[in-house]
């Protein structure tokens, strides 16, 4: 009986023993995907705002020729999350080019870039912590990257893009929505 | 206590002891390395656009109420030090450094940098004394992680990166990582 107890201790103690700090898994704490997932849907969100805020009769504003149009930064936003969500889900990137032929009115062109960004969100929330140091292969050159560095990655092109449409707003004389909450 | 029993006491008490923390646990998932990843790639960025801009155009600004190249470039400089007195629970100073002070280029150029250093060694140490930490805001009444506030500091640099992009456009300039 008493040897019956010291085995079971000592499985016990072994099994404990085995916690992700030994195993070595790549664990994050359950605030880091909350505040991940935050942060995406703060940046997106506002990108969001900007495609359904925008007047649609600027759409196809470019400040100078040689750089894309309100629309097609859109849109080259919405393809370029795409890309980084078929990346975390490890499957190769979506083969759809995402154009102004394609997405012709205001709606359409928000409708897509919303969905891009949910479909990141249920991502980010329905794969939770664990999976954040899980390395997958990069969308862009050959090398693996954490997905959490894939996200992180992501959030700050997402915060570019937002930042240079920001300009164009500024350069149709109209503040853009996030700014407008602040004044 | 038997021999048996003392291992597996002596085991239990490594396995308590050693429990991944939050640090250990943010440690493991590499969630450091990629913070600093992304905030050293968003200010090399800024720092080559900085060093790049002609020093004659610095004053440029599309419109009249928006912030100059050089003023942008200021402004992310200080909302890095701004970020972390929030982090550290001091008094924030202001969010732009000021153009008067930095009046060249090269002090520009300069200030830039040092943020750019700075901020790195500041995520380290807010990774270090954990990202679960709560901050809190002037302006908000709950606090926020100091985790959500290294998000926020970084994304912010790809905003004013992003903004800068087309300021170097209207220049009919390709921005140096486009090139």
């Amino acid at each position: 009986m008493k040897r019956t107890l010291t085995g079971l201790l000592l499985v016990g103690a072994i099994l404990l023993t085995a916690s992700p700090i030994f195993a070595q898994e790549p664990t994050a704490s359950p605030g880091a995907a909350k505040e991940l997932l935050a942060a995406w849907n703060r940046e997106g969100g506002k990108l969001v705002a900007m495609a359904e805020d925008f007047p649609e009769d600027k759409y196809d504003f470019k400040p100078t020729p040689d750089v894309r149009s309100f629309g097609e930064h859109l849109l080259h936003v919405a393809e370029f999350i795409r890309r980084i969500n078929a990346a975390a889900r490890g499957e190769a990137p979506a083969k759809e080019e995402l154009t102004r032929e394609k997405y012709k009115t205001r709606a359409e062109v928000a409708a897509v870039v919303k969905q891009a960004f949910a479909d990141g969100a249920a991502i980010i929330e329905s794969a939770g912590a664990d999976s954040l140091g899980k390395e997958v292969k990069s969308p862009f050159g050959n090398r693996m990257v954490t997905r959490q560095g894939l996200w992180t990655g992501a959030l700050v092109a997402a915060g570019e893009h937002y930042g240079s449409l920001v300009v164009y707003y500024r350069l149709n004389g109209i503040v853009p929505p996030a700014s407008r909450r602040q004044n | 206590m038997n021999k048996y029993l003392r291992i597996a006491a002596a085991l239990a008490a490594l396995t308590l002891l050693w429990a991944p923390s939050g640090m250990a646990a943010e440690d493991a998932s590499g969630q450091t390395a990629d913070l600093v990843k992304a905030w050293n790639q968003a200010g090399a960025k800024l720092v080559a656009m900085a060093e790049d801009f002609p020093e004659a155009k610095y004053d440029y600004r599309p419109t009249p109420e928006v912030r100059s190249f050089a003023e942008q470039l200021l402004h992310v400089a200080g909302s890095t030090y701004f970020f972390a007195s929030l982090v550290k629970g001091e008094k924030p100073g202001e969010e732009d450094l000021s153009r008067e002070k930095y009046k060249t280029k090269a002090e520009v150029v300069a200030a830039v940098k040092k943020a750019v250093a700075d901020g790195e060694a500041f995520l380290r140490e807010t990774a270090a004394s954990g990202l679960e930490r709560p901050v809190k805001l002037p302006w908000a009444e709950n606090p926020v992680t100091a985790r959500s506030l290294c998000f926020l500091s970084i994304e912010h640099a790809g905003e004013h990166y992003g903004n800068l992009v087309v300021y170097y456009r209207l220049n009919g300039m390709v921005p140096p990582a486009s090139r």
